[in-house]
């Protein structure tokens, strides 16, 4: 039963997207329906599997009875459940924007791409083997590619042409590094590999190939410069659902992979916390000179990243269970916020700042929303985004990294500063000129950015059940043996 | 050392090819990274054994290893199929160009956001109109749309068209009908 239940995220959308495929056209309200219940039910599972992980336990499966150690394994723990909850409920909140701003009938074949790539996110939170780990991050970018450059204009073409080339380099190099691996350690099994880079040098230098092809795809400075130039570029619900699924992809695995090869190794951790340093830094320097509302979240998406390997940068406890309760919920404020950016510019026809204005009285309940998710992000109570925020100072402080816990609270305020551009810009003021009474949000595209700040709230007030989960998210991490043991056992 | 000088080799010439402009020649670097890549797997697999992995008729002893051959086979695949929609992109990017750049007025603004790339199209175009194709050849990707950068792009324009025009030619592999639809729409 729980081996089915882990095999299905994989499985079930996969089979789906060919099933709409096959019906096609002809029946589009079936399709919806079938991509939103499929989404549905991943949230279902991953809400069984929160239940069954919560007393710390790890569930694996050997897939095709081979033995354990050689088979290709998919484990869920407590952190993977998390991310796939969020995550499908992303898909869902996304694919609803998507189909209220009209992307699915731009594009006959989103349903299918959109079910194509969470199944390889989801594949890649509860994979235990680094080849499989490769080949389901190709699942994902596959129908990610057609997604960026879908219905393409020019601006959209180059975006995706760089978006294609530094993803796949990423990759390649991402290969190289399991090649390496593989020559120095025999496995790609990383359940057998638990341990391994922090007891062997050359296998922690195979290790940081991979680790840093990750970097990369996870936006760490210096390895940024791709995500802010391509994802403003996409349509909104993409921009939306790759900031909510495909950056924090590579987060998780760094984290994965960092806790469980490595052990949290101290030794290398310096590398992780300069670079998570800068990214907070830099990204929200560049965030405030941008002048569209998706490239000011764009480079506001690189700087929180720098807030999640923070955490990992530490390298305790505490620290990891900030991370972990800082990625979960972080996704669900950033999509808030991309959707709302999306709203407006999908209503309107632009995200222009010095276009826009005075959004605040014709769109109040899209303005409320914008504020909830800014201020969450900002890490304002009683929002999620503050107990995140806590959480990771906390850590730093109990650690006695006293400047980087300075550097969270500094970025924190600075943070403020390009959502509060967004605010002036758009919402507040005076409307720009007279605009046509018929420009303006439908309910289907301010309903999923609402939700979405509602979960926020929730979160924010009623914190204690995802902190706890975290913890034990964070008991397995900072014990890898404990995931390791499960992993080989199957 | 075979199997590391060819691998020093590949990876040479695919960095050399990714580092240049056209989106051709990048497409060739990756497909030369990748076999760089895919060599390094099978090395790392030992090149000494390489008998086949067959239990009965050879001792595990001689038996190659044949994880690293199934992990290079799911690597190739996969490689194939970027490589072709690289291709597939390129022959997009032709055709965009080819349709907006003959048009009466060849803008059609997609999004109100490409007004930038639009204004700067418009201000290459008065001394460019009889010389059209050279802002034809401009890439996008390295050029951010910004009028200054992009009046630039008219004067080494003539440049890269010639470029273009002489090292599409000698490829005429599996990609030439894209290449030469690329040529084309750079025309």
């Amino acid at each position: 039963m729980t081996s089915a239940l882990i095999a299905l995220p994989i499985a079930a959308p996969m089979l789906a997207a060919g099933g709409v495929v096959a019906v096609g056209g002809r029946y589009r309200q079936v399709c919806r329906w079938v991509v939103l219940g499929v989404s549905a039910a991943v949230l279902v599972i991953a809400g069984v599997m929160i239940a069954r992980t919560a007393d710390g336990s790890v569930h694996a499966v050997q897939v095709g009875d081979w033995g354990p150690g050689i088979s290709i394994a998919f484990a869920i723990d407590m952190f993977s459940a998390l991310m796939l909850a969020v995550s499908s409920l992303l898909v869902l909140v996304c694919y609803s924007f998507a189909v209220s701003a009209g992307d699915d009938e731009a594009e006959p074949l989103f349903g299918p791409l959109v079910l194509i790539l969470s199944a390889g996110v989801y594949g890649t939170f509860i994979t235990a083997d680094l080849f499989n780990l490769f080949v389901l991050i190709e699942v994902m970018l596959l129908p990610s590619y057609a997604l960026l450059i879908m219905a393409g204009s020019r601006a959209k073409l180059a975006a995706g042409r760089i978006y294609l080339l530094v993803n796949l380099l990423a990759s390649t190099i991402f290969l190289a590094g399991l090649a390496m691996l593989y020559g120095s350690a025999g496995t790609l099994n990383l359940g057998v590999l638990a341990g391994a880079a922090a007891e062997n040098p050359t296998i922690a230098a195979a290790g940081a190939v991979i680790l840093v092809a990750m970097a990369a795809k996870a936006a760490m400075v210096p390895m940024h410069g791709w995500l802010p130039r391509t994802y403003p570029e996409a349509s909104p619900a993409v921009t939306a659902l790759f900031s909510g699924l495909l950056t924090k992809t590579g987060a998780y695995v760094i984290i994965r992979v960092y806790s469980v090869m490595y052990e949290g190794d101290q030794r290398y951790v310096w590398v992780i916390m300069t670079g998570a340093i800068l990214t907070m830094v830099i990204g929200v320097l560049a965030a405030v000179g941008q002048d569209t509302l998706r490239s000011i979240l764009a480079f506001d998406m690189v700087s929180q990243i720098g807030y999640v390997l923070l955490g990992l940068a530490l390298a305790t406890h505490a620290g990891l269970a900030a991370t972990v309760f800082f990625l979960v919920q972080y996704a669900a404020v950033k999509a808030a916020l991309l959707l709302c950016a999306g709203a407006v510019e999908t209503a309107y026809g632009t995200g222009r700042l010095s276009l826009l204005g005075g959004l605040g009285g014709r769109e109040k309940l899209l303005a409320a929303a914008y504020a909830v998710a800014a201020l969450s992000l900002a890490g304002l109570p009683p929002m999620s985004g503050f107990v995140a925020k806590l959480g990771l100072i906390r850590a730093a402080v109990l650690d006695e990294q006293y400047f980087p816990a300075a550097m969270a609270v500094i970025v924190s305020l600075l943070t403020l500063l390009p959502l509060l551009k967004i605010w002036t810009g758009a919402f507040a003021g005076a409307l720009p000129s007279p605009l046509p009474d018929t420009a303006r949000t439908r309910a289907g595209l301010v309903a999923p950015a609402v939700v979405l700040g509602v979960v926020t709230i929730a979160l924010g007030i009623g914190a204690q059940p995802l902190l706890a989960a975290a913890e034990t998210a964070a008991d397995v991490l900072s014990n890898p043996t404990i995931w390791a043991e499960a992993v080989l056992r199957g | 050392m075979t199997a590391a000088l060819t691998v020093g080799i590949l990876v040479t010439g695919g960095v050399y090819l990714m580092l240049q402009r056209e989106l051709l020649r990048a497409t060739f670097g990756f497909v030369l990274l990748g076999h760089a890549v895919n060599v390094l797997f099978v090395t790392s697999g030992g090149l000494e054994r390489r008998s086949p992995a067959l239990l009965g008729s050879n001792s595990p002893e001689v038996a190659a290893d044949p994880l690293p051959q199934a992990f290079v086979l799911t690597a190739i695949v996969i490689t194939f199929g970027v490589t072709v929609y690289l291709f597939a992109l390129m022959r997009a990017e032709g055709l965009h160009r080819k349709h907006h750049g003959e048009g009466p007025e060849g803008e059609g603004p997609d999004t109100p956001d490409d007004l930038d790339s639009l204004a700067a199209e418009r201000a290459g175009r008065p001394e460019s109109s009889s010389t059209e194709p050279a802002t034809g050849p401009r890439d996008g990707i390295d050029l951010p749309p910004n009028s200054p950068v992009a009046a630039d792009a008219t004067g080494t324009g003539t440049k890269d068209d010639v470029t273009t025009s002489t090292t599409d030619r000698p490829t005429p592999g599996a990609p030439a009908p894209r290449a030469k639809g690329d040529g084309e729409g750079a025309r």
